[in-house]
């Protein structure tokens, strides 16, 4: 327990020790992980706003003009258990008249003597989180059922939104993964200065039997606090920055921007892996 | 306790130790003696295997240079007490912070450390030193810190390579007398010399070495 708490305490000497390049790595955490926390608060409200738009697609599907209510019903039954299918209501041929009254102010069976509307349904897409909404198989499903005459979509919006939504998450991934191995790197040049520098210490270390795991653990310790100390200052910052932003903007944006535990985790999950990885690198140079 | 059986040491030079035969027993004052270049370091590091002969066998307590693993060599490094040659105190460390250290590398408890830190520092006559730094020191006070070091977790052996080799001759023969108490009390003390004056009127048990061969038994 006492060696533990020795090496710990060794490993914030490192750090100490190397202020400057130790300034350097944990500026570029703080950097990286700043960049990285916007686009995990990005991401965590787009969520918002794609779940918000996905809940405005639509299909309609019209069926065919001898279809009566009741066998409507019961087509409306079978596609509520198609896969993708949130919810569906039966927009009946009554229904369908007054809707056509209330939006043209005509009535067709004055003007027509009988109703031409057919019996349809309206179709709402369940959510899917991340993933991507592909309604092609759902349309396929539904053009196949007898008695359907036409399934109405606006397939180019829906194909344009999902795609801008996959193509940003991906640019923003490639951009997070460069940010986080530049910041590996830095570590990692830190922690063999810091091997480097510490070439006598090491020796003595060896000659009076310390084991390499002895010697290894206070830079491990220097790399991942540097992570840990850059990852708090950047949530601090974005913490700041998330909560002004609420108090200005609450009165353009109908939804409060969230910046919870989870990206809090995710930060300092990442700053640790950093740090590890970084030092790992950087204790290569101490073979032997 | 340490055994050389026709030890043959080759730097890549040519240079180095050959069919040494050497026997050290428990609670001995030993001297190893010769001219600059000899040979006495590379023993010092056989013994501490820190390299490995290239024939013979060396036995240190119960670890043996044939069938020593890698991974145990430190814990064959805890059993002795090192004093190198180039007093080779962290300068960026105080004494108590450098004579701690191998406690630390053993994992002593903080009241342990120190206890026998300040112990040792009032044995060599450094306690009000020991938050002072190796480039505030002398030559024959860093030498005693180096002691220090080397006795700190308590060794059944001393390997004291020419402790007094940069020290004007008064401060020499205190640390021979620090050694010789410590020696006194039991612990085996290995120390290697080109100082044929000083050993002499020691009466100590001695080897010579001269171009890397043994000399006298
Ligand atoms: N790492 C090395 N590589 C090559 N040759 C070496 C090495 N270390 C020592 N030697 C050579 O081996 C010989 C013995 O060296 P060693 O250091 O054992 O001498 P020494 O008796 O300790 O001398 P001194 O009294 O000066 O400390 C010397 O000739 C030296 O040049
Ligand atoms: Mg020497």
């Amino acid at each position: 327990m006492s060696k533990i708490i020795y090496l710990f305490h060794e490993g914030i000497r490192y750090v100490w020790r190397h202020k400057l390049s130790a300034f350097t790595a944990i500026g570029s955490v703080f950097f990286s992980l700043v960049i990285i926390g916007i686009f995990i608060i990005v991401q965590q409200n787009s969520h918002q706003l794609i779940d918000y738009i996905r809940s405005k697609y639509e299909i309609e599907v019209f069926f065919e003009g001898n279809v009566t209510n009741e066998d409507a019903q019961l087509i409306v039954n079978q596609i509520k258990e198609l896969d993708g299918v949130q919810s569906i209501a039966l927009v009946t041929k009554e229904d369908a008249l007054g809707i056509y009254q209330e939006q043209f102010d005509e009535n067709l069976i004055d003007i027509l003597g009988y109703n031409p509307l057919p019996n349809s349904a309206v179709i709402n897409l369940e959510k899917h989180g991340n993933t991507e909404v592909d309604i092609g198989p759902l349309i396929a499903n539904l053009e196949k059922i007898p008695n359907v005459d036409e399934v109405v979509y606006e397939g180019t919006l829906i194909r344009r939104v999902e795609y801008f939504y996959k193509t940003t998450i991906k640019i923003i991934s490639y951009i997070a993964i460069g940010l986080l191995v530049i910041t590996i790197i830095v570590i990692s040049n830190t922690v063999k200065l810091s091997v480097y520098a510490k070439q006598d210490l090491i020796q003595n270390l060896q000659s009076i039997g310390a084991t390499k795991r002895f010697i290894k653990t206070p830079f491990i310790i220097e790399g991942i606090l540097e992570g840990i100390i850059g990852a708090i200052l950047a949530i601090v910052v974005l913490f700041i920055a998330v909560r002004s932003g609420n108090t200005y903007f609450t009165d353009i944006i109908s939804f409060k921007i969230m910046f919870d535990i989870t990206g809090i985790i995710w930060l300092l999950g990442f700053a640790i892996l950093i740090g590890l990885i970084g030092s790992y690198r950087g204790i290569r140079v101490l073979l032997k | 306790m340490i055994g050389f059986n026709n030890v043959t040491y080759t730097y890549p030079n040519g240079m180095g130790v050959f069919n040494v035969h050497l026997r050290i027993l428990p609670g001995e004052f030993y001297f190893l003696i010769g001219p600059s270049g000899a040979g006495k370091t590379t023993i010092i590091r056989l013994i501490y295997m820190d390299m490995f002969p290239d024939r013979g066998e060396i036995n240190v307590n119960r670890f043996s240079s044939k069938k020593i693993r890698k991974s145990k060599i430190p814990q064959l490094r805890r059993e002795i007490g090192m004093i190198p040659q180039n007093f080779n105190l962290l300068n960026d460390r105080n004494l108590f912070e450098n004579v701690a250290l191998p406690l630390h590398v053993i994992g002593c408890e903080k009241k342990e450390i120190r206890d026998r830190v300040m112990s040792l520092l009032i044995e060599v006559g450094l306690e009000d030193k020991a938050y002072e730094y190796p480039r505030e020191l002398s030559g024959g006070e860093q030498q005693r810190a180096c002691i220090a070091r080397g006795l700190v977790k308590d060794p059944d052996i001393i390997l004291a390579d020419e402790p007094t080799g940069n020290l004007d001759p008064s401060t020499a023969m205190q640390i021979m007398g620090l050694l010789e108490r410590i020696n006194r009390k039991g612990t085996a003390v290995l120390m290697t010399s080109h100082n044929y004056r000083l050993i002499k009127e020691l009466g100590h048990r001695f080897i010579e070495i001269k171009n890397g061969i043994i000399q006298t038994g």
